[in-house]
């Protein structure tokens, strides 16, 4: 990611360029997607969050003083929207998504459902934590910049949740 | 030769394929007498795999448009201005409120601790607030469910911090709760 150019592109916002912003949005949206979508496993609940992500993003992006990296900063409201997000009830729950081709289809749906709920019984801090550095392979020292926590209790976090996962998935292993 | 535990604190980091040359030769090596070692470290590789697993379905780009117009719609259609300077005035009045209710009438439930609460508060606006140290047993329960945030409840994971990672965790929770003082 460019900092320089998304700085750029900040400066440019606070100075009424509102190009920036959908800039911004263009280079954004899909990390952004990504990771709600990990943490609620939820097309529908993934798309409201990213949403509100946004909407903080745009009414607080006058007022962002450049003083951590636009990524982070951005990453960062992703991930308190995410952790204090409730789910709302739905009258239908998507489909699982694809998983490997290696099995038949029943036993993915289940491993899917199986992972479903295990990432959902994992603590919420514990659960960003691990999506952060499972999925995305950050570092524990950036997961704790973006968390707001230290690289120790980034690790310990990381810690909980394997440690837990292998609990609640042994009949999958 | 090392016990299991020193092995199993670097299964995850050898899973992950970040572990050093010469400890991922000793980690190795020590499984190839240990069967307990063997299964779990397979069973972590195991866990990665079937977790990778699961891709991202992308919505349509529509989806994506829409966020992005009522990303600017929203937040022109709102004054929050108002709303902020209410809740200014209105978390220190009930802090006051509150505090004198307790002062003035305490009850077999109130509880006395030494250290300022308001800084065990995330909220910087409310830890502004100076509660006196006086506080009921609800809080106490909102304190104790923080034990997961500050991630206090294994003492394994704390024991495979570095010295440098327990400095800084101490410093930091030092600096933001003022323990000790």
């Amino acid at each position: 990611m460019n900092g320089q150019e998304d700085e750029s592109l900040v400066l440019a916002f606070k100075k009424g360029d509102e190009k920036a912003f959908d800039r911004l949005y263009e280079k954004y949206h899909l990390p952004v997607y990504t990771i709600c979508y990990r943490y609620t496993r939820n097309e529908a609940d993934a798309l409201d969050l990213t949403q509100e992500v946004f909407i903080k993003v745009y009414r607080n992006l006058q007022k962002f003083r450049l003083q951590s990296k636009v990524f982070t900063w951005l990453y960062r409201i992703a991930i308190n929207t995410c952790i204090s997000f409730k789910r709302k009830e739905r009258p239908f729950e998507r489909l699982p998504a694809a998983v490997p081709q290696t099995r038949s289809s029943r036993e993915r749906i289940g491993l899917k459902i199986a992972i479903d709920e295990a990432l959902g019984k994992l603590p919420d801090r514990q659960r960003m934590t691990f999506i952060l550095r499972h999925y995305d392979g950050y570092t524990f020292e950036e997961i704790g910049r973006m968390m707001g926590i230290t690289t120790g209790a980034a690790k310990a976090n990381h810690h909980h949740a394997v440690r837990k996962l292998r609990l609640f998935l042994k009949d999958w292993l | 030769m090392k016990e299991c535990t020193h092995y199993q604190r670097q299964m995850i980091d050898c899973a992950e394929d970040r572990l050093g040359p010469q400890e991922r030769k000793q980690l190795l090596e020590h499984m190839k007498n240990c069967s307990t070692c063997a299964q779990e470290y397979q069973q972590i590789v195991r866990l990665f795999g079937v977790i990778a697993q699961g891709r991202v379905p992308l919505p349509q780009r529509s989806s994506f448009d829409r966020i992005r117009a009522a990303a600017r719609t929203q937040t022109h259609g709102r004054d929050h201005t108002d709303w902020k300077r209410l809740i200014r005035i209105l978390i220190p009045a009930f802090a006051v409120a509150a505090l004198l209710l307790i002062t003035i009438k305490p009850t077999h439930q109130t509880v006395e601790i030494s250290i300022p609460v308001a800084n065990l508060i995330e909220d910087d606006e409310i830890a502004d607030i100076v509660i006196a140290g006086v506080v009921n047993i609800s809080l106490i329960q909102e304190i104790a469910s923080m034990e997961e945030y500050l991630s206090f409840d294994n003492e394994e994971a704390i024991e495979e911090m570095t010295r440098e990672e327990k400095d800084e965790l101490v410093n930091s929770l030092n600096r933001k709760y003022a323990i000790g003082t």
